[in-house]
């Protein structure tokens, strides 16, 4: 049996390692940093717990990506379930609480992006940021979404064509 | 070709505006100031605080299982959650083996039964006809649809003829008789 010192200072140095690139992927989901802040915390609170599972048939990016990815849309959904329970609001959707989110300064055509992104499916949503902002390959989403790389790219291709289509009725 | 540049171009074959808005995109998002710091020890501070609600919120089932031998075996079924589970496991399995023992009872009293011809039960029954009560009588003769030999249920009397009787009766009865019958 490992000692919990060393136990945590393998953590620590895995979570400095990973959780800026982890956060940014979260906080791409989420928008607003508190959220994010939940979900991150969240994820890495299961890698501590579940670190002695991890099977080694990935790569421990993958794996650490794969519970990351997991954890936002749990997220996303829980929030969604909320918001109809609710009868959302105006100050419950995702753009008014990017412009009250004192950690968001882009510009215009950022947050329409934004706007835009919101209004895709979580698992699309997801594609396209790890394609387009994570420049991953779509090997590297497909191991970690675990899903084929034709399904994939049909994905990414459907979110864009409906991002541009959102740009230009805004026009 | 590089997998920024396989993106990129990809990207200007699906949608030139966007393609071009990635150009000029910058990050948008900020983070407070230390954030990156501090989120190891917070996450850390987190597992470690679950883990003491582990160990205090399970005191009696981690402690026993810890002991090991007869003594934490029986301190574990002895906790309450076990005991009620243990009880009522019990108690089926007695109800379970009554029931059991009770059906094969019953079918060695049929076998026994099974081997005795009519002739048989109906010469036992009139030699032992004192022990038989008139209802279980009765009830033999519906299930039979046949009387018992030798056995004659009473007919049906109306009320009305039995107050008669007892009339006629009471009057030819002397109050020395009538009173040593009550």
């Amino acid at each position: 049996m490992e000692k919990p010192r060393t136990h945590e200072r393998g953590f620590r140095l895995l979570m400095e390692k990973y959780q800026e690139r982890l956060y940014w992927h979260v906080r791409r989901m989420v928008h607003e940093h508190e959220d994010a802040n939940d979900v991150i915390q969240n994820c890495f609170l299961k890698v501590y717990r579940n670190i002695h599972n991890f099977e080694r048939k990935s790569k421990l990016y993958t794996w650490l990506y794969r519970i990351a990815a997991n954890e936002a849309i749990t997220f996303l959904k829980k929030r969604q379930r909320r918001s109809a329970a609710s009868l959302e609001d105006e100050e419950s959707s995702p753009v008014y609480s990017l412009q009250a989110d004192p950690f968001f300064d882009g510009d215009e055509a950022e947050e329409r992006l934004m706007q835009a992104l919101a209004e895709l499916p979580e698992k699309q949503r997801l594609v396209f940021n790890m394609r387009y902002f994570e420049e991953l390959s779509y090997k590297e989403i497909s191991e970690v979404l675990e899903t084929s790389v034709g399904a994939l790219k049909a994905s990414y291709h459907h979110a864009v064509k409906k991002i541009e289509a959102f740009f230009k009725a805004e026009l | 070709m590089s997998e920024r540049d396989k993106i990129k171009e990809e990207l200007e074959g699906l949608s030139p505006l966007l393609s071009k808005m990635k150009g000029e995109s910058r990050h948008p998002f900020r983070v407070p100031e230390g954030y990156f710091d501090g989120l190891p020890d917070e996450v850390l501070r987190r597992a470690r605080a679950e883990e003491g609600l582990v160990r205090d919120g399970l005191p009696a089932q981690g402690r026993a299982k810890k002991a090991g031998g007869l003594a934490g075996w029986l301190q574990w079924w002895l906790m309450p959650r076990q005991a009620i589970g243990l009880a009522m496991a019990l108690v089926l399995l007695a109800a379970g083996a009554y029931l059991f023992w009770a059906q094969s009872g019953l079918s060695a009293a049929g076998e026994v039964l099974a081997g005795i011809s009519e002739e048989e039960a109906k010469a036992y029954v009139s030699e032992n006809i004192g022990e038989f009560g008139l209802d279980l009588m009765v009830e033999a003769a519906i299930v039979s649809e046949e009387g018992i030999p030798g056995v004659e249920v009473l007919p049906e009397i109306d009320e009305v003829e039995i107050d008669r009787y007892l009339d006629d009766y009471l009057e030819d009865i002397s109050l020395d008789e009538l009173e040593e019958l009550l």
